[in-house]
């Protein structure tokens, strides 16, 4: 049986691939495809340039796998294996560091609204009792960045390629990243400029609406001293602008109740 | 027949002959005992201590304990040991004169521990040489270079020289020179370069990567263009960098230009000779049909 879908709104999921068949998916420039064998699952995968033209498409296919389209495959044995195979988005590895649209100054005691766009990550899990992530690949491998005081002192990061937004309308949806809304408040004595913020996306948790959108609970920065570092709160729940929404993945990190995390840097041109 | 088994038995009736199998004893209960309680120290301080000072806090357990050890069975054997430790001093001073160059490495490499210009695991150059370090001595450090050949650098000649340690810091910088040719639009040029840096995801996006206009070369206009990546992912951001940039040039057609060599043979000198090939053999093949 054929089956073929173009611009899914909903591309994770469970799908049944029987043994000596495959399936075959697009999300924007990633191309990847699962291959079911005799106790073996084959993973591969193939990363296109990222045109404009690629922008929210999604394809699904199943039948035989070819084998000569994908560059990267690997090969996953074991004793036994179902044909269940879950599908399933996930944040990213590392803090994401994104910038405003335009420079946002925060005066003292003020607070402001960010929706921040974080690139999504795609996970093959396995059914059965110990279900276990076999694989997982970026859609857009997004740019390493550096996030610290100095070259010296830091933690290494992804650079997000769009800017965090105040209107959520203006923040472009697509099923290659999730929306995290993240409230900034400024308990220090001066104003903050908002030049570059980092947002621990290992510590959050994805929804999905009905529609397909994808969201990460509402996470705050609070300000306290006059440095870079802020202390961080998580929401429970999904956001209020994300109706209907239910938790797909859990976060790669468990958070704690309170931490204190390295947010706003300012940018460091001291590459002489 | 008697007589030799009386000597011998008074041999081993001998106190000097207890002595001895205690001293002996002592020794063999001594390695026993350094080699289990310095594992011991090196499993139960392996979460606080780094490599280096893991290491050293190993052998200098293992040492103390065997000296102990050895001074108990020389005790045992009857010696003096404050004779011994007076004579100990004389032939330090002897060998001190005679070993200079050893005991000069050996300083070095109790400046080099206090000093930590790097440690077990790091990448190091020094002169010519670079590799991974294995182990800090107190006469050597030992080191594994990337064509896996052990080297072994006197600790004298590493206060002495230039060393680099190449693995200190989580990110680093490298330094592309580009050429162009003068005929070439620099904003371009400048605008193409950043664009690479941009979509090599190994690049990092911050530090920016710098931009200088170095100077009006002998053939090209010559550019440093400098990017930022994490040690680990160096060498491959710097072979992609060097293959994009090129891929890039040839597709917007910016030259990358060859040294070039103008010949001029001087105002009152005769032109050089200029032979046109193409209009010889136009007319060589044209005289058969003619004739």
């Amino acid at each position: 049986m054929k089956n073929e879908n173009d611009n899914l709104a909903v591309w994770w999921g469970q799908f049944e691939i029987p043994v000596n068949s495959a399936a075959h998916w697009q999300i924007e420039s990633l191309k990847f495809a699962i291959h079911h064998l005799e106790k073996e699952w084959q993973t591969s995968y193939q990363r296109e340039n990222l045109e404009e033209s690629l922008h929210n498409k999604v394809h699904f296919s199943n039948g035989l796998i070819d084998e000569g389209a994908y560059k990267e495959a690997t090969r996953h044995v074991f004793r036994k294996s179902s044909s269940m195979l879950e599908l399933k988005p996930q944040l990213a590895d590392r803090t994401i560091v994104t910038r405003p649209s335009t420079l946002i100054v925060l005066a003292p005691g003020e607070q402001v609204t960010l929706y921040i766009s974080t690139p999504l990550w795609v996970q093959f899990e396995l059914g059965g009792k110990r279900g276990s992530v076999i694989e997982e690949f970026a859609i857009n491998r997004p740019s390493d960045t550096w996030f610290g005081t100095s070259t010296r002192v830091g933690e290494l990061c992804y650079a997000s390629q769009t800017s965090g937004r105040l209107n959520l309308e203006n923040l472009p949806v697509r099923p290659s990243r999730a929306i995290t809304p993240l409230n900034v408040i400024n308990h220090g004595e001066d104003k903050l400029l908002l030049e570059r913020i980092a947002l621990p996306v290992p510590l959050l948790s994805l929804f999905a609406t009905p529609e397909g959108i994808l969201w990460t609970q509402p996470a705050t920065l609070i300000r306290e001293d006059d440095g870079g570092l802020a202390e961080l709160k998580l929401g429970k729940e999904a956001p209020k602008e994300a109706e209907g929404a239910v938790r797909i993945n859990k976060p790669r990190k468990q958070p704690e109740k309170s931490m204190l995390v390295r947010a706003f840097s300012s940018i460091f041109d001291k590459g002489l | 027949m008697s007589e030799v088994a009386s000597q011998a038995s008074s041999f081993f009736t001998d106190v000097n002959v207890y002595h001895y199998f205690r001293a002996l004893l002592l020794i063999a209960a001594g390695f026993l005992i350094a080699r289990v309680v310095s594992a011991y120290a090196f499993k139960l301080t392996a979460r606080f201590l780094d490599a280096q000072a893991h290491m050293m806090l190993r052998r200098a357990v293992y040492s103390v304990i065997l000296v102990i050890f050895f001074m108990s069975a020389l005790l045992e054997m009857g010696f003096n040991l404050s004779v011994l430790l007076g004579a100990a001093g004389v032939f330090s001073v002897a060998i001190g004169f005679a070993s200079q160059t050893s005991a000069s490495n050996l300083i070095s490499g109790l400046f080099l521990m206090a000093e930590k210009p790097f440690t077990i695991g790091d990448v190091i150059k020094v002169d010519d040489i670079v590799g991974e370090v294995l182990s800090i001595d107190m006469l050597s450090v030992k080191v594994r270079t990337y064509d896996n050949l052990y080297v072994r650098l006197p600790n004298e000649s590493l206060i002495k020289s230039k060393c680099t340690t190449i693995t200190r810091f989580p990110i680093r910088r490298q330094d592309m020179m580009v050429g162009v040719a003068y005929k070439e639009d620099i904003q371009k040029v400048k605008k193409v370069l950043f664009d690479v840096a941009e979509k090599n995801p190994l690049c990092l996006e911050e530090p920016k990567p710098v931009y200088i206009f170095l100077s009006y070369g002998d053939s090209s206009i010559n550019i440093q263009f400098s990017v930022w990546a994490t040690k680990t992912n160096f060498l491959e951001m710097k072979n992609s960098m060097y293959e994009q940039v090129k891929e890039a040039f040839d597709r917007e057609n910016i030259e990358i230009p060859f040294p070039h060599r103008t010949l001029y043979t001087g105002a009152v000198t005769t032109p050089f000779p200029v032979e046109l090939q193409e209009a010889k053999t136009n007319s060589e093949s044209a005289k058969p049909s003619s004739a």
